[in-house]
């Protein structure tokens, strides 16, 4: 038995069981282009059969070593170099090595557990048929402008592409949101006024820095006493500057990365009621119409928006799809739709760590266990269900927020979640939760929550005005009145 | 202490069916929305190369060094994964001392074919061809037993216009099963039975079809209460169309398991 020390290096030699593995399993030589394609296929084989005969002769060994490269390097969990440096990248919560992105809607993030969509994977917004409602129009919304957003806080860092026949999507777009209380105008005016390059600001600036230095003096007298009088102080001092100094290091050495510094950045927040301004640019966005043609010319024109795009967070946003107000009806052949899905999802395989994809599907012409629902829902990795309430249910949570005194609490549907990625599909986990959650469309867009049904306290005042008969065992009866400040 | 329960299909308390027994012998999962067959691929990939199913009820643990009874190689196919999928989820949980071979998304490779030759999958008989030359050829490299895994063929159905389930099952189906001597089909059993649709139909036959040629069926459903904090779903083992065509002495015993996914096991109980 053989022990080996932590910081020891093994790759070097050669006996990681990476590399044994690699020795083990290698690129199938005889792998053939598939009818005149230039693609390498991509099989894999032992190395101790590589004396196979060939299917194609002229295909090198050396070829399938670096196809095999090119495998494994798509991976983003294996190759940290490929990791994008961006204001609306950052590691799942709850699988570090694996980067998200923001769904551009704060609530949705957190119901789909990692904090957003994980690189290389897609989400599916379902919206049952009830009285012709758009609540899954607004997540698509928020998706793509939160897009535009990252931006215009990182300059050609990011790359939009909608999949829709309105050509007019980017004119739709959300704003961002300005909250209408008094002192948070006040600070934005402040900061947009600081921010301007004036000769007054540069003054303020160098002022500003005078004193800090002349502060920093008394500063340090100060901590040597403490340094001498509290040891233990003295330790958490040095722990917190020693973090302030790593993160600073950390900041300078990533470049990018401290030019947004804000968290904020990462999903902010829109106004569903305004328009952005100004609208994005073919620089931000590409609108291509999935009916022109067929699929097949759909999914190449993506294929070339991202080649265009190379470098950047591609997010692909199929909004309101098979809709039949913009979809014509030839569309809906069920090869057509299959083609232009996996099209989608073979496409986010190959960008895997720069690529996702959110879609919403109207349902209003399908039955809920229809063959294109259920295909849709095994192609893609994540699956929510928005389901609106009937009208009668909205009156009924109406009356009962009214009477407690907040209207604004109503809430508008449930919130089924059925896929969840990465735990769904590679862990096999059953995260299926259906009636357990509820949305609510308010100006910043949907807020997701638990749901439970509201009492409705008229109903309850009036049982409990009603005296309650209560017989003992003798026969004699009392009259008791409950009082109002029972809890439920 | 809970009680776990080892995974057995067999009555000779095997997983996988004997070649020297059964000949070539087809086996059928099947699975739902919420109850995804991967650990029990990866179980039926280690039964393939150690004997034993490791992942499941934390025997790799108690086992410590694993020995490998079967180099015969095993096949993974997909029609609806890629190969980094395979490969990423495979890759740590398969010893690398073991043959196995990640195939191209099948699928994928049927798409990259219509869109470059714009024929819309109607030489499907040259696509099968293809497949099954390149297997053919695999298989002559080796001269053991082999076992294929082939995930979600039924998805040809929705792709390729007009195609039939019958010529899935003649020109891809019945040659591969002849080439291997196991085939493992993966299902999703919710395609099945949708509307009348002339592709939903299609596809209810393909599955009926796997199903009377197989000789054991494992079917994964989620809890038909709901979701549960200590279990994931049911795994139902039954005997499929073909049970009675294998020999006398071994069987299937029909059986039912819940089973509970975690980070790091998969666990196992009677029912």
């Amino acid at each position: 038995m053989s022990f080996r020390k932590r910081n020891d290096v093994l790759s070097a030699t050669g006996n990681t069981p990476s590399d044994a593995r690699q020795r083990e399993r290698v690129r199938m030589p005889n792998a053939t282009p598939l009818y005149g394609r230039g693609s390498t296929t991509s099989s894999r084989i032992p190395q101790n059969t590589t004396s196979l005969p060939k299917i194609i002769p002229n295909k090198s060994n050396a070829t399938a070593s670096q196809s095999i490269t090119r495998g494994m390097g798509d991976l983003s969990l294996n190759n940290p170099s490929k990791q994008l440096r961006h204001p609306g990248v950052k590691p799942s919560t709850v699988i570090t090595s694996q980067q998200i992105t923001s769904t551009g809607c704060l609530s949705l993030d957190k119901y789909l557990l990692h904090g957003g969509i994980p690189l290389g994977h897609s989400l599916l917004i379902e919206e049952g048929a009830v009285d012709s409602t758009d609540f899954n129009s607004v997540l698509t919304r928020l998706f793509s402008s939160q897009s535009i957003q990252y931006n215009k806080i990182q300059p050609k860092s990011t790359h939009l592409i909608v999949i829709t026949p309105n050509l007019h999507y980017s004119a739709d777009l959300p704003g961002l949101y300005k909250s209408s209380s008094k002192r948070e105008i006040k600070k934005t005016k402040v900061v947009e006024n600081e921010s301007k390059l004036t000769v007054q600001n540069l003054l303020d600036q160098k002022i500003s820095r005078q004193q800090k230095e002349q502060v920093k003096i008394p500063a340090i007298q100060e901590k040597q006493e403490n340094q001498r009088n509290l040891k233990i102080a003295w330790r958490y001092g040095l722990t917190s500057d020693s973090n302030n100094r790593t993160n600073t290091q950390h900041s300078s050495d990533n470049g990018q990365q401290s030019t947004f510094k804000d968290p904020t950045a990462y999903c902010q927040l829109f106004d569903i009621t305004s328009r952005m301004v100004p609208p994005p640019t073919r620089e931000d966005i590409t609108v291509i119409s999935p009916i022109e043609k067929d699929a097949d010319t759909c999914v190449q024109k993506v294929r070339d928006a991202i080649s265009r795009h190379k470098g950047n967070l591609i997010r692909i946003v199929l909004p309101s799809f098979l809709n039949p107000v913009v979809y014509p009806p030839h569309f809906y052949s069920l090869p057509n739709i299959t083609k232009l899905l996996y099209g989608l999802h073979m496409i986010l395989k190959e960008h895997s760590s720069n690529a996702v994809l959110l879609a919403s599907l109207s349902t209003i012409l399908f039955n809920e266990n229809s063959l294109v629902m259920n295909l849709s829902r095994q192609i893609f990795s994540s699956v929510v269900i928005l389901e609106p309430f009937p009208q009668q249910m909205l009156d009924y949570l109406e009356k009962c927020y009214k009477a407690q005194g907040q209207p604004n609490k109503v809430q508008h549907g449930l919130f089924h979640v059925l896929k969840l990625p990465i735990f769904s599909d590679e862990r096999s986990e059953m995260l299926i939760r259906t009636a357990e959650l509820c949305f609510r469309n308010n100006k910043k867009g949907l807020d997701i929550e638990e749901w439970s049904i509201p009492i409705d306290e008229g109903e309850t005042e009036q049982k409990i005005s009603k005296p309650v008969d209560i017989s003992d065992v003798d026969g004699s009866t009392h009259q008791h009145k409950i009082k109002q400040t029972l809890e439920f | 202490m809970v009680q776990k329960q080892d995974l057995v299909i067999f009555n000779d308390r095997t997983v996988l069916p004997d070649f020297k027994n059964h000949g070539h012998t087809l086996t059928h999962i099947t699975h739902k929305l919420g109850t995804s067959p991967t650990w029990l691929l990866t179980a039926l990939i280690e039964t393939h190369i150690h004997g034993v199913p490791l992942s499941l009820n934390e025997s790799e643990k108690s086992n410590g060094k694993i020995p490998i009874v079967n180099k015969s190689p095993i096949y993974i196919s997909s029609f609806i994964h890629n190969e980094s999928y395979s490969e990423q989820h495979f890759q740590n949980k398969i010893s690398p001392q073991s043959g196995y071979y990640i195939l191209p998304n099948l699928m994928e490779e049927i798409m990259k074919c219509t869109i470059n030759t714009h024929n819309n999958g109607n030489n499907f008989d040259g696509l099968c061809s293809y497949i099954l030359k390149m297997l053919k050829v695999k298989k002559e490299e080796q001269e053991q037993q082999t076992t294929i895994i082939l995930e979600e063929p039924q998805l040809l159905l929705a792709l390729i216009p007009n195609l039939k389930a019958r010529d899935i099952l003649l020109k891809l189906i019945t040659p591969i099963s002849q080439i291997f001597q196991r085939v493992i089909v993966v299902t999703n059993i919710e395609l099945y039975d949708n509307d009348a649709t002339a592709e939903s139909i299609e596809i209810k036959k393909f599955i009926q079809t796997i199903f009377y040629r197989s000789i054991v069926q494992l079917s994964l459903k989620p809890l038909e209460t709901g979701r549960a904090n200590d279990v994931t779903g049911t795994l139902r083992i039954t005997r499929g169309g073909c049970a009675s065509a294998v020999d006398n002495t071994t069987f299937v015993v029909e059986n039912e398991y819940l089973y509970h996914v975690q980070k790091k096991s998969i666990k196992l109980f009677y029912r």
